[in-house]
């Protein structure tokens, strides 16, 4: 279970990177804020907080804030 | 969860909105009422109630009622052919209680887990934040300038479920008028 929890964790981790990677590539080198956007089936609580735990330690690290976001559920048609 | 007869919500706005301040007194309120009144439906002026907000006393919404998303839909369209003169239906704004939750979707438990996340957010803030609760849009002082970017992400959700079904059963509104439907809210 604690494995799991850091894997979703990573997943918060990796996108923020991702999104850090592409705006350093634009040069710029100091990316100032991050917006998250979670869309799921239906919205699992315990999986929203790890992934945002993650972004939000990923951001720390770059000193970039999260200032937004948005969370959607999707069900199937 | 509280239980909620299955709405559909369309914001009425002035013509002129939001360049122009109409008081709500302005509102065609009579015929809204003679409206609501052939589709059982019920108008909610300036105001908050528990999920949506109708914070200008510019706007007025109308919620039509109806027990099922077929039900739904045909109010929906008896408003949304209503003409009104020197006024306008914002049927981009169709988020509603009961569709949400005919759709599955939770409102109590989205806002919980929310609310769970803000200690995490928060923690992330550094000292170019402008700090403002529950604001439609982060605000982010721009380094050595007096600027300041404001941003915001937002998802249309499960209404592209709502609107897959309004038009698999009413094809024939989609064709000749829903793309009017459409170039109303491209206009706001």
């Amino acid at each position: 279970m604690k494995f799991k929890r850091q894997l979703i964790k990573g997943l918060g981790h990796d996108i923020v990177n991702h999104c850090v990677n592409d705006i350093l590539v634009m040069g710029c080198m100091k990316p100032l804020t991050f917006l998250d956007y979670f869309a799921s089936h239906t919205l699992d609580a315990e999986t929203l907080r790890l992934v945002v735990e993650g972004m939000a330690e990923a951001c720390k690290e770059v000193d970039c804030a999260i200032v937004g976001g948005e969370t959607a559920e999707i069900k199937d048609t | 969860m509280q239980v909620v007869t299955p709405t559909v919500l369309i914001y009425l706005v002035p013509t002129a909105y939001p360049t122009e301040v109409t008081n709500l007194f302005d509102f065609p309120l009579s015929k809204l009422s003679a409206l609501a009144g052939s589709c059982e439906a019920q108008i909610i002026p300036a105001g908050v109630n528990r999920y949506f907000k109708c914070n200008h006393s510019r706007t007025a919404a109308v919620i039509a009622k109806g027990v099922n998303a077929s039900s739904q839909i045909n109010q929906f369209l008896v408003i949304a052919k209503s003409q009104l003169e020197g006024f306008r239906w914002r049927s981009d704004i169709i988020a509603t209680n009961g569709v949400y939750a005919s759709a599955g979707v939770n409102i109590d438990a989205k806002m919980t887990a929310i609310a769970s996340i803000q200690s995490s957010v928060r923690s992330t803030h550094h000292k170019h934040v402008v700090d403002i609760p529950n604001g439609f849009g982060g605000l982010c002082r721009v380094p050595g300038t007096d600027q300041i970017i404001v941003s915001s992400t937002d998802s249309v959700g499960s209404k592209t479920e709502f609107i897959r079904q309004l038009v698999l059963r009413v094809p024939k509104y989609f064709e000749e008028e829903y793309f009017l439907v459409v170039s109303k809210l491209q206009q706001v």
